[in-house]
């Protein structure tokens, strides 16, 4: 399986970058890391006519950690995020889940700018984005703008960037370390992708009651989606075994899963149900301890 | 038991350092010059005329050399002979029609396989698309989708196997069981995918080929046949090969397609399958449907069992099918003394990928009804599936045991086999464990499961599929020379994948010679022009066949060598002895003289010989297993040369939420007999339980309804990795071959065997408290959640 | 004509200076254009690890870059491993235990451990199941493979590498 014929670019800086892929538009691809789309490449089920590598751009890899949040790089890869001790201590959930991301090759080379971009539903990071209430810059040639976690994944991997837009940096939102959080996922063999895939924050008030609380799916859909029925459910309330069950059932049955050769629609939203369970109980546990 | 210095010890393998060091001779590494690369373009339909082919603009990409249709391969080549005799065309491409999505429907030579690929894109090929038919049940019926018009049905064989007095055995017994079990269709995919050179030459008429082929000489005739060559016109190389497990038998009609496609084009041509090729087009064993009615005494005496199997093998019924029905007859019986069998064997074609061997081949799709079965019996008799088994098990007084088939069963001890496992995995334990876990919530179970793993072939078996078996014998040939430096080569007829069968035989021969293994090269290139003959190397038959050609031509070579010494030394031949390749008189020691300078005077001095004497160190044998006899008038046969045995036991733990199995332990007690080399049999062991761990849990091709494959890469067929493999403990029993003269028997498949029936007892186990019946051979986590929630 | 890019990098300590197609897989090139065939191709998209090597110091598999990304690197392939016909420690803990059977996955399962053990170098079980689960092999059933990375962990403390 060998990839079809392109023209290869190694631009120095981000305004090259831009420069080249408005000017070859929609045949342009960006290369980052390359885990995802070389696969597609070699496949020939991706045949760009101009790679634009910026895997030179060194200012697109950073991890920094300013007041109110943490800024990373969109070229900062997997493996640099999973050893950062600054993440490790102040957003651990981040931390966890970049460990579960394929195995070391992978990680050594896989970017969180690309791995957002690809915007793969059974990806880890683009579930866990929406849980963070993170945002990413993107540039072009109309200069930069940010995109809600939200707003950003559209359908099967598709965001809503433009296509002569490149992904610069991924920001998260600060996490209170008295936030509960857990990350988890159902995969057939360690560190698949996820058939389905939990992420959770959670924080109680000093009554007890739930104030704060976010849990995203993968793996239920053509993108992440946040279990907002759950979400509403678990506000203001004191958080138990009862709550957390409920909030996990109303979190299946908001799924809207579909079937592939990996596991049914019907299992998926079963899972949903055991995985918000699990995930939950595990925040709570952390709220406590 | 022989006392020996290098047969039974761990030693490290001479093939290893060039593998450490990258230095590996494989099919990939392997160039001819002036060669050109090959693609194929197959086909996007799994049933259809195919009306037109036009690949004029591939011809004009620049690069590219030349193309072969199916018509060309029509024109140049005779169809491959099969073991069916409906009629049924099989070339290496597809000729008129299409049967299979991936079947291969153009070849294109260029320079690279990048230009090669690139020519694909521009072939246009018409199509007119058929209804496919994707289940074996669904294709006999009357008004299926023909796939092979010439055989006037998708049902291409049929035949019925009485052995033992069947009806006897059912009016005898209390009980009749009926059950109902499904196989479905995994393979072994090894790292390396399949691969071959094709070079035609035109001034001797002659073509050679390099390939992945590991049983060469088994299908030699047969691809000779088709390139319409005498065989000593076709020169067949097996390199190194990066693990066969019968999957890469199946290159053999691409070692036609390169060799026609080189005659056409006047250059060597170079095919590697890729991954996505291999998946969909190389071979996908068959699914199993296997009906039992099994006759059983209330005591759990097993009286007979009556079977319908039906296996899917795909478009084409081809070499060695229909072996995953008939290579199951080594072992009908299994551990049991059943005196009455019937089988009723169904081979249908439908429109996915052609079958072929694979690690096992029949045996695990053949146990899994056997063992699960005993599960079933002692279920339904309220006893202990352990003590059905002691039951039923043929007894170690009774050996050799001749099967109601004619199996002739070396040695073993089932009930000491069965007694060891179960005290290493604490049986009695593990249950008052169970019930204590149960009442927590906790699912665990265990498995048990009892095998014989037969070693060797007779190939009378290749011939039970033609009505009268014809064929017979399990013959293998090697050959030891001692070269005047005191050096010793030996040429096998097995090719190695692996296996490790270069370095056991480098220990037979140093025990017999005497001399340091480290100056053995046993040549791991095979060649069908210079090697001894062999079927190849498949079925688990080195250790019980190759090792015993290995160990006859040794000898020889060792006995000529103390003839010349004796003369030499002037001492009497039963006076002498070898050691570290030094022939010397044992009560005079000082008088020696060293293997290198016998072998000089065998080769120069010859005048010095004994008359009569041949000279040359060096000789040819021939193993010639005399219990591989014809088939008599019941068609009863001795199909095996040697066969090991060994127990399964596993406890697991189902996550009742998710439906994740987890393997708590996994012991294998192996019997196979005497070991040449202990560290390769549990390498061997290892290897196949991960296979059948993946085949079980993870590992399935997928079809939906219009044949279309849905399992074409890595990311759809999953693998076994590291951290999801479980550990595997393995303890040895040794109850030595009374056939063969090391006492070894062939092993390499019996690990991957037991593992799907395994984990179906066990899993069933550990939700029997939910009235679970386990009847199919998927236990991935949807299903195993799917039945542990039914209630 | 097919545009070329010129390209100059480091294998196993020799510097080249070639010209590649951009499309060509840096497996492709390390395996004809360098000559190093140890390098196997297992599956070309990314899941096996087969091609695995080493590229300025982190495990990379080799199918999933093309080589005119390769310009300005080092990379170490298994061919480097040994030094002067002594096998590395890593070689010869594999040696000794049976880590291996048909050798084809061995190259990446050698660079993987290599890398592994350079960042972990007393891993458990744990860690070395995890270190080469991007590196499929379908011979050993990862029991020696296992047992060998163990034991080199051992020989490497006590060689001072």
């Amino acid at each position: 399986m060998k990839p079809f014929s392109f023209e290869y670019f190694k631009p120095n800086n981000i305004d090259e970058a831009i420069s080249l892929l408005n000017g070859y538009g929609e045949d342009a691809v960006i290369l980052a890391g390359g885990q995802s789309l070389i696969p597609l490449m070699n496949l020939r089920l991706a045949r760009p006519k101009y790679i634009i590598d910026i895997n030179k751009i060194a200012e697109l890899s950073y991890i920094k950690d300013t007041n109110g949040g943490l800024s990373i790089g969109a070229l900062t890869r997997h493996r640099e995020i999973e050893k950062s001790d600054i993440i490790k201590s102040k957003y651990p959930i981040l931390s966890k889940t970049v460990s579960l991301i394929g195995n070391p090759q992978i990680r050594n080379w896989g970017t969180i700018g690309g791995s957002i971009s690809h915007a793969d539903p059974a990806g880890e990071l683009p579930t866990l984005l929406l849980a963070l209430n993170g945002k990413v810059k993107v540039v072009g040639n109309q200069g930069e703008r940010e995109i809600d976690g939200d707003d950003l994944f559209l359908g099967y991997l598709t965001t809503s960037m433009e296509k002569t837009e490149i992904l610069r940096e991924v920001y998260i939102p600060e996490i209170s370390p008295k936030m509960g959080w857990e990350f988890v996922e159902l995969t057939k063999r360690s560190h698949d992708f996820a058939i389905v895939s939990v992420a959770v924050l959670m924080s109680i008030d000093n009554a007890g009651k739930c104030n704060d609380v976010r849990i995203s799916l993968g793996g239920v859909g053509s993108m992440p989606v946040r279990a907002k029925g759950a979400e509403e459910f678990l506000l203001d309330k004191a958080i138990n075994d009862d709550s957390i069950n409920e909030a996990a059932n109303i979190a299946s049955e908001e799924a809207e899963p579909e079937s592939d050769i990996h596991a049914s629609a019907k299992y998926r939203k079963e899972m949903v149900k055991v995985f918000v369970n699990r995930g939950l109980i595990s925040a709570l546990d952390r709220v406590r301890g | 038991m022989k006392e020996y210095k290098w047969i039974g010890a761990k030693v490290k393998r001479f093939e290893d350092p060039r593998f450490l060091t990258g230095r590996g001779n494989y099919i990939g590494d392997i160039n001819c010059p002036n060669q050109l690369h090959a693609a194929i373009l197959r086909s996007p339909h799994a049933h259809a005329k195919i009306k037109n082919i036009d690949y004029s603009d591939a011809l004009k990409l620049p690069g590219v050399f030349g193309g072969l249709t199916g018509g060309d391969v029509a024109n140049m080549s005779d169809p491959f002979m099969t073991l069916v005799t409906v009629p049924m065309k099989y070339y290496c491409m597809a000729f008129n029609k299409v049967r299979y999505v991936g079947e291969p429907v153009v070849a294109i030579a260029a320079e690279n396989r990048y230009i090669a690929e690139d020519a694909l894109d521009l072939i246009k090929v018409e199509y007119e698309p058929l209804t496919p038919v994707m289940d074996s049940e669904k294709a006999m019926e009357k008004d299926a989708p023909l796939l092979h018009e010439e055989a006037g049905s998708n049902l291409c064989w049929h035949d019925t196997f009485p052995y033992g007095d069947i009806d006897e055995a059912f009016k005898k017994a209390d009980e009749i069981i009926k059950e109902r079990f499904t196989f479905h269709s995994y393979s072994s995919t090894p790292m390396e995918t399949m691969g071959c050179i094709g070079n035609y030459n035109p001034a001797e008429g002659s073509f050679t080929a390099w390939s992945t082929l590991h049983v060469p000489m088994l299908f030699h005739m047969a691809l000779a046949m088709a390139l319409r060559v005498v065989g000593s016109k076709l020169r067949l190389i097996v390199p190194d090969v990066g693990g066969g497990f019968g999957n890469k038998a199946k290159v053999y009609p691409y070692v036609v397609l390169a060799c026609l496609l080189s005659k056409k084009v006047g250059r060597p041509v170079k095919w590697i399958e890729d991954r996505r090729e291999h998946l969909m087009a190389c071979v996908q064993p068959p699914g199993r449907i296997a009906e039992y009615e099994v006759a059983v005494k209330k005591d759990g005496t097993i009286l007979g069992i009556k079977e319908k199997l039906i296996d899917n093998v795909g478009a084409y019924t081809r070499l060695p099918e229909p072996n995953h029905m008939m290579r199951p007859f080594q072992i009908l019986v299994g551990c049991y003394k059943i005196p009455a069998i019937e089988i009723d064997g169904y081979i249908v074609n439908t429109n996915k990928c052609p079958s072929g061997a694979n690690r096992g081949l029949g045996l695990q799709q053949y146990y899994f009804p056997l063992e699960r079965i005993i599960d079933i019996i002692a279920k339904r008799l309220g006893m202990d599936p352990v003590d059905i088994r002691f039951k039923n098990f043929i007894q170690p007084s009774e050996f050799p045991y001749t099967t109601p088939n004619g199996s002739i069963y070396d040695s073993g001890d089932y009930p000491n086999t069965l007694k060891k496992i179960l005290e290493m995995i604490d049986y009695k334990g593990f249950r008052k464990e169970q019930e204590k876990l149960r009442k927590e919530g906790i699912y665990r179970g265990i498995g048990i499961v009892t095998i014989v793993e037969p070693g060797g072939v007779n190939v009378g078996l290749l011939s039970m599929s033609l009505g009268i078996p014809i064929l017979s014998g399990a013959d293998d040939h090697a050959f030891v020379r001692v070269d005047n430096t005191g050096g010793v080569t030996v040429l096998l007829g097995c090719p190695s994948m692996g296996t490790g069968l270069l370095t056991a035989a480098a220990q037979v021969a140093a025990d017999i010679l005497d001399v340091n293994p480290e100056n053995i090269n046993v040549i791991s290139q095979f060649d069908s022009s210079t090697h001894p003959w062999s079927t190849g190397t498949h079925g688990s038959r080195f250790a019980c066949s190759m090792a015993e050609a290995v160990a006859g031509a040794a000898r020889i070579v060792r006995n000529k060598a103390l003839m010349v010494a004796s003369g030499m030394l002037e001492a009497n031949i039963d006076d002498l002895d070898i050691k570290e390749g030094l022939i010397f008189v044992k009560s005079v020691p000082e008088k020696a003289i060293p293997l290198a300078r016998v072998a000089t005077i065998t080769n120069f001095s010859t005048a010095l010989l004994p008359p009569g004497f041949e000279p040359g160190l060096e000789a040819r044998y021939a193993f010639r297993f005399d219990k591989a006899n014809l088939a008599d008038e019941k068609r009863r046969m001795n199909m095996a040369v040697t066969y090991a045995n060994s127990a399964h036991a596993a406890i697991i733990e189902v996550d009742m939420e998710t439906g994740e199995v987890k393997v708590l332990k996994y012991i294998v007690l192996s019997d196979a007999g005497t070991m040449i080399n202990p560290m390769i049999v549990d390498g061997q062991i290892h290897g196949g339980v991960i296979h059948g761990f993946g085949g079980t849990f993870l590992e399935e091709f997928i079809y939906d309804e219009n044949g279309q494959q849905l399992t074409t890469t890595f990311l759809d067929y999953l693998l076994p990795k590291a951290p999801d493999s479980p550990d595997i403990q393995i303890e040895h029993t040794i109850t030595p071959s009374p056939f063969t003269s090391i006492g070894a028997k062939g092993i390499g498949e019996g690990g991957a065997v037991p593992v799907p029936v395994l984990m179906a007892n066990a899993i069933e186990d550990a939700l029997s408290p939910f009235s679970v019946k386990i009847r199919d051979s998927r236990m991935n986590i949807e299903k195993v959640w799917t039945m542990a929630n039914k209630s | 004509m097919v545009k070329k890019y010129a390209i100059n990098l480091t294998v196993n300590g020799i510097n080249y200076e070639k010209e590649v197609e951009a499309r060509k897989l840096l497996v492709d090139f390390i395996r004809e254009d360098i000559g190093l065939t140890g390098t196997h191709i297992g599956c070309e998209h990314g899941q096996c690890g087969a091609c695995t090597v080493v590229f300025n110091g982190k495990s990379l598999k080799s199918c999933l870059m093309f080589a005119v990304q390769a310009d300005g690197a080092e990379i170490l392939t298994v061919e480097g491993l040994a030094k002067d016909e002594k096998l590395h420690p890593i070689q010869e803990a594999f040696w000794e235990n049976h880590g291996l059977q048909c050798g084809y996955c061995t190259p990446g399962v050698l660079m993987s451990s290599y890398v592994l053990l350079k960042e972990n170098p007393q891993p458990s079980e744990e860690d070395i199941r995890e270190g080469i689960s991007g590196n499929i092999c379908r011979c050993t059933g990862y029991v020696n493979i296992v047992k060998a990375i163990k034991e080199a962990s051992k020989k490497i403390e006590g060689a001072g590498i």
